[in-house]
């Protein structure tokens, strides 16, 4: 009983303490960048460059003859 | 043409007066001349032997001699396996090696004597084996005593076959050194192996491409095109390598003469494709038939060109193998000896006991001949459809070089390069030579031992240059 009396008390003081805010925005304003003054240190380098290199190529597997042993069977059944 | 024709009547004449046994005897079918007959008879006899007479191995050696190792083959390998003489010994071994039994081939071919008429192809094979075994001593051990004896053999005999076989067998041990050299990597020995065959050996212009290829690796792209041109020689007509238009086409892809490349690639395309189409069509009709390739063997040139120009040139490189040479000359007297045999059962009466045995005889000689034509039809198809089955597969290689080829021409145009092209053809500084070739110009000479030995002449064309702006006003 006394929890909702507690409760029903909290919301009427609710309402009643509601202020009424307006809020203003700035209409203009202005910066000068060249008066601006940041303290620090410059890391970056100081011109950009990119070095040119070699794009990488990827060859076929072309035909290269690694043995004769192919060659070597055929001429013993050759010969007779 | 005459005397034969008289010999042949007088030993038919002589045969029909024999008096036949009930059982055939080896030796005296043999001194008729029915020598397949004799070898038949003779390991009959054999075969029901438990202890042999020396007297009866030599006589069988002698036939086996004669008629050739091949008309073993239709008998029974364990009735063979008991026979201690060379020939029988040499053929196992050879079938075991054909198996891939390189412990039983050893086994049998190491007890080939050294006087046999097999014993350098028993050490040719002895040699190979040890090569894939990688036992370097041993090859080069064996593989010298084959040239030694095959080289000493092919001056002692007096038959034209014989001699060329044995001939044919020194080139092939000779050239044995040359392709494991290859085969390790060591390009510049290898030539200089290749080197000790002579331009007049038989197996000379299937070299010239092994050749080329070690000078492509190490980088001698002039060469090795040079060797590769001596092929269009009219003396080399017959020689056709599929093989051979790809290592052009590469060597003028590693000059960076794309053009070069591709118009070799091109021909190839236009030359052998469709031709080896044509020519498959044509032999694929046949290729159950147990007689055609036979047959297209006995044709002659011209009709073999008429049929397909390659398989006139197929037919004729078939031609001068020696097994080609040795197994017609057995078939050739198997026929003869089958026909004389025909006549004496036919004048035989039909009561004699001979009859019998005479007629298993009759068809053992039948079957020999049908080994032997099935022989040479199954060994005439199987490079027949090599060679088309090589075309196809190379083709395909030639298509990568093609791409690569693509590839690299689009390269230069992204990148606003081209190939430093602005050069002459070619000039003799570009050739390279070792101390021990001479140099000839051949401005106004002639020489003609030149073919094999041409090299190109052609610069690199690999350096780029930028492309200069074109500045449009």
């Amino acid at each position: 009983m006394n929890k909702i009396f507690l409760l029903i008390l909290m919301t009427f003081s609710a309402y009643a303490e509601e202020p009424k805010v307006i809020y203003q925005y700035k209409k203009y304003e202005k910066f000068d960048l060249g008066d601006l003054e940041v303290k620090g240190q410059l890391i970056a380098p100081g011109d950009l460059s990119v070095r040119e290199r070699e794009r990488r190529r990827f060859e076929l597997d072309l035909y290269n003859r690694a043995d004769f042993d192919s060659n070597i069977k055929h001429d013993i059944n050759t010969l007779r | 043409m005459k005397l034969i024709a008289l010999l042949f009547i007088a030993s038919t004449a002589l045969a029909s007066e024999v008096k036949w046994k009930d059982v055939p005897e080896a030796s005296k079918l043999a001194e008729q001349g029915f020598i397949f007959a004799a070898l038949d008879a003779q390991i009959r006899f054999l075969s029901t032997q438990k202890d042999y007479e020396s007297s009866d191995l030599e006589l069988l050696e002698e036939l086996v001699l004669k008629t050739s190792v091949e008309a073993l083959e239709d008998y029974d390998r364990k009735v063979l396996a008991k026979l201690p003489i060379g020939s029988v010994q040499f053929l196992l071994g050879r079938e075991s090696w054909r198996e891939k039994n390189t412990a039983q081939a050893q086994k049998w071919l190491v007890n080939v004597p050294r006087w046999h008429r097999y014993y350098p192809e028993a050490r040719f094979l002895m040699a190979d084996m040890a090569s894939d075994a990688g036992n370097v001593s041993s090859r080069e051990s064996y593989q010298a005593q084959c040239v030694e004896a095959a080289a000493t053999r092919a001056g002692e005999v007096n038959s034209a076959l014989l001699k060329r076989y044995y001939t044919v067998l020194a080139e092939d041990c000779l050239t044995l050194e040359a392709r494991k050299l290859y085969k390790i990597g060591k390009f510049q020995e290898a030539i200089e192996a290749y080197g000790k065959i002579s331009k007049r050996a038989y197996k000379w212009p299937f070299l010239l491409l092994e050749k080329a290829w070690s000078y492509y690796n190490l980088k001698d792209y002039n060469r090795s095109l040079g060797l590769l041109v001596t092929y269009k020689a009219p003396l080399m007509e017959s020689y056709f390598l599929p093989e051979a238009e790809v290592l052009t086409a590469l060597g003028y892809f590693r000059l960076c003469l794309y053009d070069d490349a591709l118009v070799v690639i091109d021909q190839f395309y236009t030359n052998y494709k469709p031709r080896t189409e044509t020519l498959e069509a044509t032999l694929n009709a046949q290729k159950s038939s147990q007689t055609y390739f036979y047959e297209l063997m006995a044709l002659s040139a011209k009709e073999r060109n008429r049929l397909h120009p390659f398989i006139g040139q197929l037919a004729t490189q078939i031609g001068q193998r020696p097994r080609f040479a040795l197994d017609q000359a057995s078939l050739a007297k198997v026929k003869e000896e089958s026909n004389r045999l025909a006549q004496v059962f036919e004048n035989l009466s039909s009561k004699d006991k001979a009859r019998r045995w005479m007629k298993e005889s009759m068809a053992q000689l039948k079957a020999v001949e049908e080994n032997l034509v099935g022989r040479i039809n199954y060994h005439a198809k199987k490079d027949m459809f090599a060679f088309i089955q090589d075309v196809y597969s190379l083709s395909e290689e030639l298509f990568k070089v093609k791409l690569e080829i693509i590839s690299r021409k689009k390269d230069l145009v992204y990148g606003s390069k081209k190939l430093i092209s602005d050069r002459g053809r070619g000039s003799f500084g570009q050739v390279k030579r070792s101390r021990f070739e001479a140099f000839w110009k051949f401005h106004g000479a002639f020489w003609a031992d030149e073919l094999g030995d041409f090299s190109f002449g052609l610069a690199s064309n690999c350096s780029t240059v930028r492309k200069e702006e074109v500045i449009s006003e």
